[in-house]
């Protein structure tokens, strides 16, 4: 390993990078569009009402209160509507997606049912779109609404409850500090990998790495310096979005060692990876295919932008065998709960992949033709 | 520095005390896809100090050939000795003495012609200026251009300040030429003839035979993998060639039947032109001579050469393969 010549390969790339305005953008400006994007719709979701509709067919004293009751829940938006409107109609004109229809008889049977003889409840009428991810949150928000009223009717007392002893996370954090640690995660990946991929189809296509083969410089040399420069720009994009994201959102995050390394050896790793799958293109659209091919499913099934735990079961198997997982992880383990000891665990994974595909990179790859 | 080169370092490389000649020796190449010899059994030797120019054409095996001594790829069969290593096992040896300007080679876009020049010097630990270089190859004045805004003749000549960086005794060049204007082709000729001044040996691989005519010492022409004619360009002609070519212009309808009457070979007939390929001056005076005092008419008349075009359609055997499949 000679260090002037990783250090010219740095350069010369660098250069090459630096006048290229398209790559700038991509590199630097496209986390940041996507990190505003997500910041500021979920950001709001502390103010979010879902709307319902409320058709009351009896008209009665009972079923006003009911009304009532609904209206007073502060996550609902409830548009009442009259008892001769078709629901049809209602679905058709309104795009109501989540109807709750108060039968007739319900004051009377309600009454009955308070005063003894329960046979059988009075059941409200729910139309209810199941397509629409909505749907559920809006049934459970009603379904304890019910209950509520029910201990209230019946007069009940509580057996068992619910009180706040205090969070179990050491900080408190919200969705922005959630998703700032995914976003480095995802850019730095799709930076390694579109970087170097593109950047090596070109450089095959130019006929550099053929007269590359005909100098003194080594493989290991050249898969070291791309490596060191794809990490050089994963480090600035993580500064970026770390300082874009505590001036917009106030987001405040844990920068320590455990995330520098953390970077580091995702860039290596990914860089690496790209290194080993690019001999098999030949040209610049298998490149896209290929780049595409390794970041998208990555993107949405390691956890970048939602926690992997909430989504089901097979998926999260699927997301334990993505090194992309290890990363989001291991970054927030980190920058969220600075939790060293659990994020090196994480990181461990990701760091030996990153050597893994170091040494195959430089056992396997090669500029000789056939 | 003009003049003699010694033959690179003498490290007991080469056998006892008589230095070698040859700076390239092949012997045997073969180079094999499944069951296709892109390569089939070359032998060549290169003299110190020459332009050779490797002959043939699209798809004949010329660049596998130049890249297996090259050292991009790898031979299936066959031993090559260049400056007297035998690289066989790769060319690590060898690699700070050689240059190398690959096929359709291209730089960095967005990298200027110093920044270009000054990092491959510096993949080879040196610290030879730039400047030098781009005053040699007369591109001084586009020092700070990016190399994707140049024209493609300054690319080319980018390409091979480029191959020069580390002083190389032997330099490669393959199809410097191909697809640049006449004006940048002769600016590269005469880059080419500056090297050959400076005792350089340039393996230079074309498919222009003028190319070749102009510049090279020695020529070998490979067809379907297999060198089928090697010498001094005037040897090929001597050889190969047809002698002299007498042609009339805007001739008589007489005119052939009466050129075809003297037996001094076949007349062919272009258009309003009669061709004839004769062996000696004497035989060209005594036609015109008779041609005169027969009173037939022809607007003008030339004298030249065979050239080495004309070789290599006849060694290549193009309109004899077409004529083949007319059959």
């Amino acid at each position: 390993m000679n260090p002037r010549r990783i250090w010219s390969v740095f350069l010369v790339n660098l250069r090459d990078f630096v006048r290229d305005k398209g790559g700038l953008f991509f590199t630097f400006l496209f986390p940041i569009i996507l990190m505003l994007l997500f910041g500021f719709i979920f950001s709001e979701s502390d103010n979010v009402t879902y709307d319902i509709y409320l058709q009351d067919m009896d008209q009665t004293p009972m079923s006003q209160n009911l009304t009532v009751s609904l209206k007073g829940v502060r996550a609902f938006e409830v548009h009442v509507v009259g008892p001769d409107r078709a629901l049809d109609d209602l679905v058709e004109e309104e795009k109501a997606g989540f109807i709750i229809v108060i039968p007739e008889g319900y004051q009377e049977r309600l009454e009955e049912n308070l005063q003894g003889n329960i046979s059988v409840p009075v059941n409200l009428t729910l139309h209810m779109d199941r397509s629409q991810s909505s749907s559920q949150v809006k049934y459970s928000i009603l379904a304890s609404v019910v209950g509520q009223l029910n201990k209230v009717l019946t007069n009940t007392t509580d057996v068992m409850g619910l009180s706040e002893g205090g969070t179990i996370s050491p900080d408190d954090f919200e969705y922005i500090e959630f998703f700032i640690p995914g976003v480095i995660g995802l850019s730095v990946m799709s930076g390694a990998v579109f970087g170097t991929i593109f950047g090596d189809t070109e450089l095959k296509k130019k006929g550099i790495f053929r007269k590359l083969s005909t100098t003194p410089i080594t493989r290991g040399e050249w898969i070291l310096s791309t490596m060191l420069f794809q990490l050089f720009l994963a480090a600035i994009t993580a500064i970026v979005i770390l300082v874009v994201g505590w001036i917009v959102f106030g987001a405040r995050l844990h920068m320590n060692p455990i995330a520098a390394l953390i970077i580091i050896f995702e860039a290596f790793a990914f860089t690496g990876l790209s290194m080993l799958v690019v001999r098999f293109v030949k040209d610049a659209q298998a490149a896209a295919a290929l780049a595409n091919a390794i970041t998208f499913p990555m993107m949405f099934l390691s956890g970048s932008f939602f926690d992997v735990e909430a989504m089901p079961a097979f998926i999260q198997t699927i997301a334990k065998a993505l090194p992309l997982y290890y990363v989001n992880q291991a970054l927030r383990e980190a920058m969220i709960f600075n939790d060293t000891i659990s994020a090196a665990s994480y990181m461990s994974v990701i760091a030996i992949f990153a050597v893994i595909v170091f040494l195959l990179g430089v056992k396997l790859t090669t500029w000789k033709q056939d | 520095m003009v003049g003699q080169l010694s033959i690179g370092p003498q490290q007991g490389s080469s056998s006892g005390s008589k230095p070698s000649e040859y700076v390239i020796v092949i012997r045997d190449l073969y180079k094999t896809y499944g069951k296709v010899n892109a390569v089939d059994g070359i032998s060549l030797r290169i003299r110190k100090g020459e332009v050779f120019a490797f002959l043939g054409p699209n798809g004949a095996g010329k660049t596998t050939t130049v890249e297996i001594i090259e050292g991009i790829r790898t031979p299936t069969k066959g031993s090559i000795q260049m400056l007297g290593v035998d690289i066989g096992r790769g060319t690590n040896k060898v690699k700070h003495r050689i240059g190398v300007l690959p096929q359709e080679f291209s730089s960095f876009d967005r990298v200027t012609v110093t920044e270009t020049i000054s990092f491959f010097s510096s993949l080879y630990g040196n610290k030879r200026g730039a400047k030098e270089l781009m005053k040699l190859l007369n591109i001084e004045e586009h020092a700070k251009k990016q190399y994707q805004k140049l024209s493609g003749g300054l690319k080319q000549r980018v390409g091979i300040a480029v191959s020069l960086v580390n002083d190389p005794e032997i330099i490669f060049l393959d199809e410097p030429t191909t697809g640049l204007d006449p004006a940048s082709r002769q600016e590269v000729w005469e880059v080419i003839r500056k090297l050959k001044a400076r005792g350089r040996t340039v393996f230079l691989t074309t498919h222009y035979m003028e190319e070749a005519q102009e510049l090279a010492d020695h020529v070998a022409i490979i067809n379907r993998g297999k060198i089928i004619a090697e010498g001094t360009v005037d040897e090929l002609i001597e050889n190969h060639g047809s002698g002299l070519v007498l042609t009339f212009t805007g001739i008589d309808g007489k005119l052939v039947p009466f050129l075809n009457g003297m037996g001094c070979g076949q007349v062919q007939v272009k258009g309003s032109q009669a061709v004839m390929n004769l062996k000696n001056k004497d035989q060209i005076l005594g036609i015109l001579e008779l041609v005169k005092g027969s009173g037939l008419s022809y607007r003008a008349m030339n004298v030249r050469r065979s050239n080495l075009e004309e070789v290599f359609l006849k060694l290549t055997g193009k309109a004899l393969k077409d004529e083949e499949g007319r059959q």
